[in-house]
């Protein structure tokens, strides 16, 4: 055997090998690229596995936005909904989000909590309009945004905090997200944090202090329950979400569309449902009025309006089982005791809050009642709520005011 | 042999001339020889990419890992704000079963310290070297807001708390000792409500404590049940300190002075809970006559500047073998929800019972007082019962009774009012009449009332 011939039988075995290995070297690489990007998957599935113990340190890791061309868009399953009459939160505006995982089912409830799937989450996601001279992404305007979709703009927003509850092996988790000043991603703050925003078109305040809160504070409204500590949805109630959105595909009643969505157990459209008052159509009414006679609202929906504002802003204490029971104070819709929602009741605990007033709510007389007091301060000693805010919400004080000036009636 | 190394292969096979032309690389890269060497450069380059490719795997696996565990905590010890923030960080992040050791310093904080797990305790190196100041705070109505089971605070002080000190909300089992809270201006009308505000709580003990300057009380129980207060210094609050709707509390070996009134043993309507059976014994109440500097319109600002003891709508009250003196209204107060000056509305609540009733006084040391009553219709009952010159005496009883269970003005014996004190006296003011009938006579309240038994704490 000629040692060439013998070397060619050789080198063509050696050329099979090698593409054999190249080969499988080159799954191997694949497989190895897919696997190190597997965390930075660019698909639109929103990511709900997390440690508890250790919880993703960015907001990105959800995968529940995607971010690009200055817009924040929503994940395959991420839709938005909006409340009747909002929390106030300093002016901020919200984004909220609602995912749940791929054939599971929220129990409906016509009065109290809906019971969610493990898996689910829910986000607010808090903005401001940016100021129109923005000299700093740190200007903001007050201007409450009411725009409703399915997409956010970058350009003329300021992401301020993401804040996520989720849902694991039936317990609510509660995670404070901080954006960063290039918009691009948002920081797990568990301890909260204090950022300084400048207002550019308030007559008063030039620069406060938002506060966005530690985990122990999210308890402090989520846990509605006081004593089992259970932190809990708060918006999502029938009364609260009993309204339309401006979808992508449409104007739909929020109900409505999650059950077209297959979302809900339970649900039925012909009950009589309750829906608290839609904002805006106080907030619309109190701005473009400057004296409390000349608001244009019947009684009855004024008190309406002012029973739905007392509900999401301060309920979540206020509740038989709350935080504050402790002050026999009720503001929760569905309390019909006059003397639990405040009126003739004297107060508790409430120290300097009082204001040195004798009733919670005295008819007739708004600048003598305790709630309008501690509603119109920012002191953190005396205002009400305690937690959530740092501003005073003018037209919420405005709205309580014409509805206690309005109650007839005397105390003792 | 077959297996040449590759480099040897290739010098073997590389042009030694530099002036090779490209026709001769040509030919070169397409000779056999180096064919065979590229496949089998490519070949071994291959076999190691699959080891590679796991070893890159492995890396990456491994740097997640590392980068998903929580880095230890190991704060710089050097900044004190850096401690703060790391003392925040244990109380948010605590775990049942842990001890928040806090170092002697003194640290700021800007917002309410809170802890909502169970078993914890609180632990300082002591109430003069641990120092939690909440001057700065801009958030949050408490210095530490707590709700839990098995919980312990010791040997730290809080200071300035924006609100109350320490409230503990909701607890079973609660030790608050060796603890200062203060504000550090003194009595100020700003100052937060409450020193320590354990609510709604069951098994509490409060001892060895210092409280100061708070606008309301500087130890306050409220709707809770098996309470212990004993050993502390209440002084320059408005009340030293208030036991309120609480079932069953002993108030013992305390020192109340210098507040505007030294021990308050309260019920307020509304609220869930209505309280009975208190034991005030063996403390010290002496020149509680501090300006009240309690915010309008609160129960306590009615608190006339002078209480020693002060009961309030409260049944089942014992005051026994304390020293209680130089209290310049009167040195023990009796009165019904009506005399308080806020309760406007006097329609019968559910469940309230706006009488003080079953009230016992025995051996109890008094001496001074009375002297210089607050509010005016004090100073004028005083002058007219008992001169320019004279003092109100020690018991000071607005007289208003539960029409049901008295007789002529006089209580039945079971809801009397019971004073078995050598050296002392009472005044009934006969508010509900007009003041028509004062009454000062001591054989009104010579009875005796069962004694009420110990608590005790199943701590």
């Amino acid at each position: 055997m000629s040692s060439r011939n013998f070397s060619r039988h050789r080198y063509s075995l050696t050329f099979k090998k090698a593409t054999k290995a190249v080969k499988e070297a080159l799954t191997f690489i694949s497989l190895t690229i897919t696997l190190t990007f597997l965390y930075a998957c660019n698909d639109e599935s929103v990511n709900h596995h997390f440690d508890e113990g250790n919880p993703p340190q960015l907001i990105s890791e959800w995968n529940l936005f995607q971010l690009k061309k200055n817009q924040l868009t929503l994940s395959d399953g991420n839709i938005p909904y909006d409340l009747n009459t909002p929390l106030f939160s300093d002016y901020a505006s919200k984004f909220r989000t609602l995912w749940i995982p791929k054939d599971t089912r929220i129990q409906f409830n016509k009065d109290t909590d809906y019971t969610f799937p493990d898996g689910t989450i829910i986000s607010k996601t808090f903005y401001y309009r940016k100021a129109k001279e923005a000299a700093h992404s740190s200007n903001i305007s007050l201007v409450h945004s009411t725009i409703q979709s399915e997409t956010l703009s970058l350009k003329t927003n300021r992401l301020i905090e993401t804040r996520l509850l989720v849902k694991k092996n039936n317990y609510w988790f509660a995670y404070p997200y901080i954006w960063d000043d290039q918009q691009v991603n948002a920081r797990l703050a568990r301890e909260g944090d204090f950022i300084n925003l400048f207002i550019s078109d308030s007559k008063s305040e030039k620069t406060f202090s938002y506060l966005v809160p530690d985990i122990n504070q999210c308890a402090g409204c989520h846990a509605e329950d006081h004593t089992s500590g259970k932190l809990k949805p708060i918006g999502v109630k029938t009364r609260h979400i009993n309204r339309k959105y401006n979808y992508n595909k449409g104007n739909f009643n929020q109900l409505a569309y999650w059950e077209s969505l297959g979302y809900l157990e339970g649900y039925d459209p012909t009950e009589d449902l309750p829906r608290n008052a839609n904002w805006n159509n106080f907030r619309t009414n109190a701005q473009s009025q400057s004296r409390p006679e000349s608001v244009k609202v019947d009684g009855k929906q004024l008190e309406h309006q002012a029973r739905s504002y007392l509900d999401i802003n301060c309920a979540h204490c206020h509740n038989p089982k709350g935080a504050a029971d402790t002050s026999g104070l009720h503001l929760n819709k569905d309390n019909i005791s006059d003397r639990t929602i405040g009126i003739c009741k004297p107060p508790i605990a409430a120290g300097r809050g009082s204001g040195g007033y004798t009733f919670s709510i005295t008819p007739g007389n708004a600048n003598e009642s305790i709630i309008v007091h501690r509603v119109n301060s920012s002191d953190p000693a005396v205002m009400m709520p305690e937690l959530g805010r740092v501003l005073i919400h003018r037209e919420g004080v405005n709205l309580l005011s014409n509805w206690i000036s309005a109650l007839k009636g005397t105390c003792g | 042999m077959y297996k040449v190394s590759i480099a040897e292969r290739l010098f073997q096979t590389a042009p030694r001339s530099s002036h090779l032309k490209a026709h001769k690389l040509k030919s070169f890269v397409q000779h056999p020889k180096y064919l065979v060497l590229s496949y089998q450069i490519k070949y071994r380059a291959a076999l190691m990419l699959k080891p590679i490719s796991i070893t890159f795997l492995l890396v990456i696996i491994i740097a997640f890992f590392i980068y998903d565990i929580k880095p230890t905590q190991n704060p710089s010890i050097a900044n004190g704000t850096e401690l703060s923030k790391q003392i925040s960080k244990q109380f948010l992040f605590a775990k049942k079963g842990d001890v928040i050791i806090i170092p002697e310093g003194h640290f700021e904080f800007m917002r309410s310290l809170s802890l909502r797990v169970s078993g914890v305790t609180v632990k300082g190196a002591g109430r003069d070297k641990t120092i939690l100041s909440f001057k700065h705070q801009k958030q949050g109505a408490e210095g530490i807001i707590a709700t839990g089971s098995n919980l312990i605070f010791e040997d730290f002080s809080v200071e300035d708390a924006l609100g109350d000190g320490i409230k503990v909300n909701e607890c079973n089992n609660l030790t608050m000792r060796r603890l200062r809270v203060e504000w550090t201006r003194g009595p100020h009308k700003k100052n937060g409500a409450y020193g320590l505000y354990p609510v709604q709580c069951e098994n509490v003990l409060v001892e060895d404590t210092l409280v100061r300057a708070a606008s309301d009380a500087g130890i306050y129980v409220g709707q809770s049940k098996n309470v212990i207060v004993r050993n502390n210094r209440a002084e320059f609050n408005v009340a030293g300190i208030e036991i309120e709707n609480t079932i069953g509390a002993d108030v013992f070996n305390n020192t109340a002075v210098n507040n505007t009134g030294g021990i308050l043993i309260f019920n307020m309507p509304d609220l869930p809970q209505l309280g009975y059976a208190t034991r005030i014994f063996s403390n010290t109440i002496k020149d509680n006559n501090t300006a009240n500097f309690g915010a309008n319109g609160t129960p306590v600002a009615s608190i006339p500047a002078g209480s020693g003891i002060v009961i309030n709508s409260n049944d089942l009250v014992e005051i026994f073998d304390n020293d209680i003196a130089n209290n310049q209204t009167a040195n023990v107060i009796i009165s019904s929800y009506f005399s308080t000056g806020y309760a406007k509305d006097i329609s019968p609540h559910q469940n309230f019972d706006p009488y003080p009733e079953t009230i016992y006084i025995y051996n109890n040391r008094f001496s001074g007082g009375g002297d210089a009553p607050d509010h005016l219709e004090l100073k004028a009952l005083k002058i007219a019962e008992f001169g320019f010159r004279g003092r109100l005496p020690d018991i000071l009883w607005d007289g208003i009774v539960n029409p049901s269970k008295s007789h002529e003005g006089l209580l039945s014996s079971q809801y009397a009012i019971c004073i078995d004190n050598p050296k002392s006296g009472i005044v009934n003011v006969d508010a509900g009449n007009n003041y028509s009938n004062i009454r000062k006579d001591l054989a009104d309240h010579a009875c005796h009332h069962p004694k009420l038994s110990p608590i005790t704490l199943t701590l």
